[in-house]
């Protein structure tokens, strides 16, 4: 009886320290079923989204990558894209396909209805700074319409107004501002024909002539602004599974690595010739106690050679 | 009388040795014309290269042959002279046995560095043979050799003490690299002739395998800890490693950490060898 006690005990205690690896796996685990129309992550279901093309992928802060669960072939070594403070839209990292809860979609159907949740003029991708509906109209002044010639301007400073959805994990181009010398003029992409876009949605530099408004004195100062906006959007990938390797991202491991390593090589390993010569020197027993001080020496020399590398090292 | 013990040690090692450094030196000569010859003909289908790959072989052959035999003719002399019958009549001799010993230490670092310059040389002498790439000239010519020194004269002052300093570090490691290995085998020597009783040379051999088993498992787990170290002071410190002259401090006392590493080594081992010669002598 009191083995069979025992065991009940030891068997309780053991599953206690499962329940926290339990909870941990299901917290990261994505599996993705049914030919790949359903993703699964704890009680939530995702089903992909059908977006289109000209969306961008721009949401801020880290991005987590879990690897995804997946038996067959067309997902191999696939992650899940996770922005924490909108779990209802998920990416799949390399594939690309964009898997929403109903909550999601609800909010994605709305941004691809034209609700925009708010707007950002970015420019060079990521030095961006606030931009407000009324912006537009300070923009779209009706006697400054013109016609610009766009073949010539990709290469140019572009200042891109961008809205984003409510969860601001997507945006879409709404329009941007272009430099042209010494004038900045702004295209507003909403308002022009599908003629203008390529088969990705993307504006189309080949079009020619454009439709565009010349920007007034105060539009070109809130624009320039910008350039030198001190705000940046910046994405940041991590990987929680890879976290207890030695990765670009990791200075704690890489600290451990290398002070274990020059204290052991460089301070333990050589102590010990040395403490035994001196011990060897000084001992009666030993004849020609001299030559033992040439090890004391070499060993000494280890020592302050590895003094010398980190002082080299954390020398400023 | 550490100038007779050499001089009698050098030349017991000698009076074969100059046989294969000859022979490894007369070898370059056809194995520079043989190499000159598979170059310029290398796409000639109907030659076979018979007489060139032959110099070749025999040449890469003489050199490993020479590498052998040093290490064998080192390792006789020594057996021999402290452990055979004719250790009786070494250690009558008035001489200390620090003397004996630095002696043949002496004379196997001699042999290994002699041996290391007869190699080079020979190549060098193929190099006389063989153009330089892309050029008309020889890869060791004057031509080779002014280019060096004008790439020399440009680079600036502070550059040069630099340059020094890693020179006369690089030219300890060298001294220290073939004193390590004739310290090894005569430790390994010395510890089978006074471990065993008898088959010293039987237990010498077995030491030998056995250290080079241990060595090999040892490498494994020592180059992967360098390895990591390498990573991880990379990562930490990649900042400096790309300010002016600040990894320069950084490789000198590299070298000096691997100096230090190979002079405690030598260090060990000579009083290993000294130790078991004072104490332990083991004669037959």
């Amino acid at each position: 009886m009191k083995k069979l006690i025992s065991v009940f005990v030891v068997l309780v205690l053991f599953s206690l320290f499962l329940l926290p690896v339990g909870a941990s796996a299901e917290e990261n685990q994505w599996t993705l079923i049914d030919d790949g129309k359903t993703l699964i992550h704890g009680f939530k279901e995702y089903e992909p989204y059908n977006n289109p093309p000209d969306w961008i992928y721009f949401p801020e802060g880290d991005i987590y990558l879990y690897e995804m669960d997946y038996s067959g072939d067309t997902y191999e070594h696939e992650y899940v894209s996770v922005v924490p403070s909108d779990t209802d839209i998920v990416k799949l990292h390399f594939n690309e396909t964009v898997y929403v809860t109903k909550e999601g979609k609800e909010k994605l159907d709305r941004f691809k209805n034209g609700e925009y949740s708010f707007y950002l003029l970015c420019y060079d991708h990521n030095i961006v700074k606030p931009f407000e509906y009324s912006d537009f109209s300070s923009f779209m002044i009706e006697e400054n319409l013109t016609e610009i010639d766009v073949t010539t301007v990709w290469n140019n400073d572009i200042f891109e107004v961008r809205a984003f959805d409510a969860s601001g994990i997507f945006a879409h181009n709404c329009g941007a501002v272009y430099r042209i010398e010494n004038d900045y003029y702004y295209v507003h992409y909403d308002t022009l024909p599908n003629s203008y876009f390529d088969a990705y949605g993307g504006f189309s530099y080949r079009q020619g002539i454009v439709p565009a408004y010349k920007l007034n004195e105060n539009a070109v100062k809130f624009v320039e602004s910008a350039r030198f906006s001190s705000l940046a959007r910046i994405e940041n990938y991590v990987y929680p599974e890879e976290k207890a390797f030695l990765g670009e991202d990791d200075n704690a491991a890489a600290a451990i690595t290398f002070w274990a390593l020059i204290i052991l090589f460089g301070f333990i390993v050589p102590a010990v010739p040395l403490v035994l010569s001196v011990i060897f020197a000084n001992s009666k027993r030993v004849i020609n106690k001299k030559r033992w001080y040439f090890l004391t020496a070499a060993s000494a020399l280890w020592i302050i050679s590895t003094v010398g590398i980190l002082a080299s090292l954390y020398h400023h | 009388m550490l100038k007779k013990c050499f001089k009698y040690d050098f030349k017991s090692v000698f009076k074969i040795w100059w046989i294969a450094a000859v022979t490894v030196l007369g070898l370059s000569v056809p194995a520079g014309i043989a190499y000159e010859s598979l170059r310029e003909h290398f796409k000639d289908p109907a030659r076979r290269f018979i007489w060139e790959n032959s110099a070749v072989g025999a040449f890469w052959f003489s050199v490993m042959a020479i590498l052998i035999l040093t290490s064998v003719l080192v390792a006789v002399r020594f057996y021999i002279n402290f452990f055979s019958d004719e250790g009786y009549l070494t250690f009558t001799l008035p001489v200390k046995r620090s003397t004996l010993l630095f002696s043949k230490i002496l004379s196997g670092f001699v042999f290994y560095a002699l041996t290391a310059l007869v190699v080079v040389v020979s190549l060098a002498v193929i190099g006389l043979f063989v153009p330089a790439v892309g050029e008309s000239y020889s890869c060791l010519t004057a031509e080779v050799l002014c280019e060096f020194i004008l790439i020399f004269k440009e680079v600036p002052l502070k550059d040069i003490l630099w340059i020094i300093a890693y020179a006369l570090e690089l030219v300890l490691m060298a001294i220290l690299s073939p004193l390590v290995s004739t310290l090894f085998l005569y430790t390994l020597i010395t510890l089978g002739a006074t471990i065993a009783k008898r088959h010293k040379v039987a237990a010498t051999i077995g030491l030998m395998v056995g250290s080079n088993y241990l060595l090999s498992a040892l490498i494994i787990p020592v180059v992967l800890a360098i390895g990591l170290w390498v990573n991880a002071t990379l990562h930490l410190f990649s900042d400096k490693m790309l300010g002016e002259y600040d990894w320069m401090y950084f490789v000198l006392f590299a070298f000096l950490f691997v100096i230090a590493v190979l002079a405690t080594v030598c260090a060990f081992l000579g009083n290993v060898i000294q130790g078991c010669l004072e104490r332990k002598l083991n004669l037959p």
